[in-house]
């Protein structure tokens, strides 16, 4: 890695698409190999020769930022709070890849539960510690199963009572009989930039973070 | 099965050259400060948890720190996990008589229950210097001058100073503590948010924003205070800010200086002005302080320096080249070492010893009154 480079760390998946066209507008294009789904590179070039892309999966979106791999990211908050670090500022909602992250289960589980005498629930979530800290502030002890998908199915299998995860329009809750029960906190994508770099190389970075502002205001 | 080797997490056996490096770093932190009146002074690892936490800038690390029972005094005691309240301690009482300003300075190994920041070590190396007394901003900039000086006489390039200031922070706390969504505006502010800002109400908002707007490179101090507003014109805090930047500048011309008044301190005792440094070839801080009040309520200021982190850097102390003797030749050895060589024992020269040279990364043979290349 040359020490002159920004390194800018994009997560895989759904939020890219909505991600590019806000590239485009700030002048930042990825090479073409970055378009190309069968390709397996992972760290890409811009028309800016100094500005480079990595493609990672969204959690781990925080971990390369957190250690200074990556300077700059895209981010959901959701991320952002479950890592909820001190070495990252977080300046700018970009207002995209809108959702919540709710809590839900089935209707069976529901008729036949009295959660007022709870100190303890099982829940399976990617988000263990936003889990646990909601759950906390009512008494009653999380235990986190970590399931990296197909986490609608956990409840009506009899893994656990709960589930904490991202919903978007409330389609796939419905589709696998689940209801939400509430809110833990809504969701939007953030650009982020990691402390180190933020300081020691202020002007650019600080310039890169206008220039995505100065999209909010058009 | 190694299990038996295995330890806690966030603790590890430091190997050479790393253990040499670091404890060469240390030396040469304590020397340079000694130079400049600092005195050297050594508290104990472990007190009582009364004495150690209960007090002072303790009070900020008591969720930190590991605690063991005595046996023989059946109290409390607590490992420190910031040496800088030992210091307020032994200040305030033991050297309560001795003339201000007081330069101390130390090292020691700290053990914290949660590892900070980057860092997943629990145990780590703090070397530092403390002055006690009227802290002006000539004291602030002495010791963070000291500090920087250190950082480049070990070979650390590319430094970032980063200035902020507590009081600032919590004047402008206290006027949020009232509303029902202060706890989102402090996070707002120290995500550095300012869209989330500026669409919401709050006291002192023109202020805040224009004081996050207005942090990052500082050029000059003019340049600086014609981004702040009238407001922030007169603010003594920011003033002093800028007065120990200027000062620091005028020593340091080529230093990267980054002013963020409203930056939290990792440090919850801290109420006056903090900084830390960064490196661009370090990730994390190198070296952070501040100014403080210890028990007695005395102003004070510090700096520690993070020697794990420093020891990364490869090239800040070259190995010595290794020479193979006769053993207990204790004469030609002391030539040798006298010569800035590191000297290494052996039964027996005239076996083929070219492999084991080899496996220990030694050049040199010393035989027959001649220093002969492997």
């Amino acid at each position: 890695m040359n020490d002159k480079d920004i390194i800018i760390a994009l997560p895989k998946g759904r939020i890219l698409k909505q991600v590019l066209p806000i590239f485009d507008k700030v002048g930042i294009i990825p090479e073409k190999s970055f378009f190309n789904e069968k390709d397996r590179k992972l760290k890409f070039e811009t028309n800016i020769s100094n500005i480079k892309l990595i493609l990672v999966r969204s959690f781990d979106v925080a971990t390369f930022l957190i250690y200074g791999a990556a300077h700059i990211a895209i981010i959901g908050s959701d991320v952002l709070e479950e890592f909820n670090h001190s070495e990252i500022y977080s300046p700018i909602d970009l207002k995209i890849g809108l959702c919540r992250l709710v809590v839900a289960t089935t209707k069976e589980i529901l008729s036949d539960e009295d959660p007022l005498t709870w100190s303890y629930v099982r829940v399976a979530t990617k988000y263990p510690n936003l889990t646990s800290e909601h759950f906390k502030k009512r008494g009653v002890h999380a235990d986190c199963i970590k399931l990296n998908g197909a986490m609608e199915l956990a409840p009506s299998m009899g893994l656990c009572r709960r589930i904490v995860d991202l919903s978007e329009s409330g389609e796939t809750l419905k589709a696998n009989g689940l209801i939400e029960i509430e809110e833990i906190m809504k969701v939007s994508t953030r650009l982020a930039v990691n402390r180190n770099a933020y300081k020691t190389n202020f002007k650019e970075i600080n310039q890169i973070i206008k220039k995505f502002e100065g999209l909010l205001h058009d | 099965m190694d299990r038996d080797t295995l330890l806690p997490a966030g603790f590890s056996d430091k190997i050479f050259p790393k253990s040499q490096r670091n404890s060469l770093i240390i030396e040469n932190i304590v020397n340079f400060f000694l130079n400049y009146g600092y005195l050297r002074i050594s508290p104990p690892l472990i007190e009582f948890e009364e004495t150690l936490l209960n007090q002072g800038p303790g009070l900020a690390l008591q969720n930190n720190s590991f605690r063991v029972m005595d046996p023989i005094s059946k109290k409390m005691m607590a490992v420190r996990s910031d040496m800088t309240t030992q210091i307020s301690r032994i200040s305030s009482k033991r050297l309560a008589h001795y003339p201000r300003p007081l330069r101390l300075s130390y090292s020691g190994e700290v053990l914290r229950v949660n590892p900070s920041g980057l860092k997943l070590e629990r145990q780590i190396a703090q070397v530092g210097a403390e002055i006690i007394g009227d802290i002006t901003f000539g004291l602030e900039t002495e010791i963070i001058v000291i500090g920087l000086k250190i950082l480049k006489e070990l070979y650390i390039e590319d430094l970032t100073l980063d200035l902020n200031y507590q009081n600032l922070r919590l004047s402008f706390f206290k006027s949020l503590y009232e509303l029902p969504d202060k706890n989102l505006l402090v996070k707002a502010i120290e995500k550095k948010d300012i869209n989330y800002l500026k669409n919401k109400n709050f006291p002192n908002k023109t202020n805040i924003l224009n004081i996050i707007e207005a942090s990052g490179q500082f050029t000059n101090k003019s340049q600086f205070l014609e981004k702040l507003n009238q407001d922030n014109k007169k603010n003594n805090y920011l003033l002093h800010l800028l007065e120990v930047s200027s000062s620091i500048q005028s020593i340091f011309k080529d230093l990267n200086i980054v002013i963020d008044p409203l930056e939290k301190s990792t440090f919850d005792y801290h109420h006056g002005l903090t900084f830390t440094i960064f490196s661009k070839s370090l990730q994390g801080s190198i070296a952070k302080g501040g100014t403080y009040k210890t028990i007695n309520k005395e102003d004070a200021t510090g700096i520690s320096l993070y020697v794990d982190l420093l020891g990364e850097i490869k090239n800040i102390f070259l190995e010595k080249e290794k020479v193979l003797v006769e053993q207990n030749d204790f004469k030609s050895a002391e030539n040798l070492i006298k010569k800035g060589y590191q000297i290494i024992f052996l039964k027996n020269l005239n076996n083929d010893i070219e492999n084991y040279a080899k496996s220990i990364n030694c050049k040199y043979i010393f035989k027959n009154n001649k220093l002969i290349q492997v």
